[in-house]
């Protein structure tokens, strides 16, 4: 312990902790939710970290063509307005994080996730039928207009309540290792340790 | 440190199986009935470490131990490595079972650069010792990420930008890495001397 009171290593200490911004990992993440006609992309490091500066790629899940690319933020987020090029052609779409050092990883957004609502925006209401006095009319489209509002008012309350639970949602997808998951990869080590002892218990004897 | 799927180019693929599969045949040789359970017991501890965040400044780092594996375990660190890699790649999805071979490359040829440096050094014991061992630390974390920047220029920009990157960003790692692999050697001479000695049997 006398090691402790070294004052390089107390130097060597603090001159790591103060170090700027870096980002060292064994895996990025990347997920994609829908808000509002919106896409919204998220990228982090395994351990939690926001992948800053990380380039995103938009793909086209049949065709394979770029759509678009873009720099994720100092939070690890990046969006883009859904194209009507993705309405028409009920796009598949696989986003791809790649932070230039060596990590890269990929989402699929299939279009029934994130298209619900952009068909919705995009759909006209039904015509009214022809009144048959004016009286009538002016009433109908009181109406109908009052309806429409209501419409958009409680579709952008829902879009609104339900974009962090899907933030949620997508983000679940990402955990991390398990208890589990170590318990079986120890098991694993072991186990075959233990065959190769056996085989080489099993040789020696036959030497013998 | 892991280099994902969909990155590297066929030819460094192959190359780093192909490397990784000498250096691996080599290990197997050299791994004899004693050696098997401290073998096994170093998998297990570098399969945990890379699990481990230690959070510094604003971010994490994550542990790898290749200093240590390359120290204690000569040539067999190949096989005790490319079982790490294989089994994270499995279960936790990191980099990847294609770019097995050149993670494993990159990781173990600094760890055994780091057993012909280091090891005269350690049997002196003392202070020697104790640099000895940080600098097993340090070095294989530096040769790492200068390895990880090579294999990558390959594939992608100029290898400078791409160093500075990888070097740049696993400095912290150096300074952790060799302060732990200096207490756990310092630790093992004190407690159980004869496991720095397992190579030699």
């Amino acid at each position: 312990m006398k090691y402790l009171n070294s004052p390089h290593l107390l130097l060597t200490l603090l001159a790591i902790f103060l170090m700027p911004t870096f980002a060292t990992a064994h895996k990025i993440n990347v997920f994609a939710y829908e808000s509002d006609n919106t896409i919204y992309c998220e990228a982090n490091f395994s351990g939690g970290r926001a992948a800053q500066n990380t380039t995103i790629e938009v793909i086209d899940e049949n065709s394979h063509q770029l759509i678009l690319t873009g720099t994720t933020n100092e939070l690890g987020k990046f969006e883009f307005p859904i194209q009507e090029g993705m309405r028409n052609n009920n796009t598949n779409l696989i986003i791809i994080a790649e932070s230039g050092d060596g990590h890269k990883n990929s989402w699929r957004l299939p279009a029934e996730e994130y298209l619900y609502s952009a068909k919705n925006e995009g759909k006209k209401t039904p015509a009214l039928p022809q009144p048959r006095h004016t009286a009538t009319l002016t009433k109908n489209t009181h109406q109908s207009i009052d309806e429409q509002a209501i419409e958009k008012l409680i579709e952008t309350v829902i879009q609104r309540e339900l974009a962090p639970i899907k933030r949620s949602l997508a983000q679940q997808k990402n955990t991390g290792p398990t208890a589990k998951d170590i318990f079986t990869g120890l098991g694993y080590i072991f186990g075959l340790a233990g065959l190769i002892v056996l085989i080489s218990s099993k040789n020696k004897g036959r030497k013998k | 440190m892991h280099i994902s799927e969909g990155i590297l180019t066929i030819p460094i693929l192959t190359s780093g199986a192909a490397l990784t599969a000498i250096g691996t045949s080599i290990g197997l040789r050299s791994l004899d009935y004693e050696k098997i359970m401290p073998v096994s017991l170093l998998t297990a501890t570098f399969f945990v470490a890379t699990l481990i965040h230690v959070p510094v400044g604003p971010g994490s780092v994550h542990l790898v131990l290749g200093g240590l594996m390359g120290i204690l375990l000569g040539w067999s660190c190949f096989p005790a490595i490319l079982t790490g890699l294989f089994l994270q790649a499995l279960i936790f999805g990191y980099g990847g079972l294609l770019v097995l071979g050149v993670n494993t490359f990159n990781m173990a040829v600094p760890a055994l650069c780091c057993y012909y440096l280091v090891r005269p050094w350690l049997q002196k014991g003392g202070k020697k010792q104790t640099i000895a061992a940080f600098t097993g630390g340090f070095c294989s974390v530096l040769l790492s990420s200068v390895l990880l920047a090579t294999t990558l220029s390959f594939s992608d920009t100029g290898f400078l930008r791409l160093a500075q990157t990888t070097v740049g960003f696993h400095i912290p790692l150096m300074f952790i890495e060799g302060i732990i692999t200096m207490f756990i050697i310092s630790f093992l001479a004190k407690v159980q001397p004869e496991f720095l000695h397992i190579t030699e049997k």
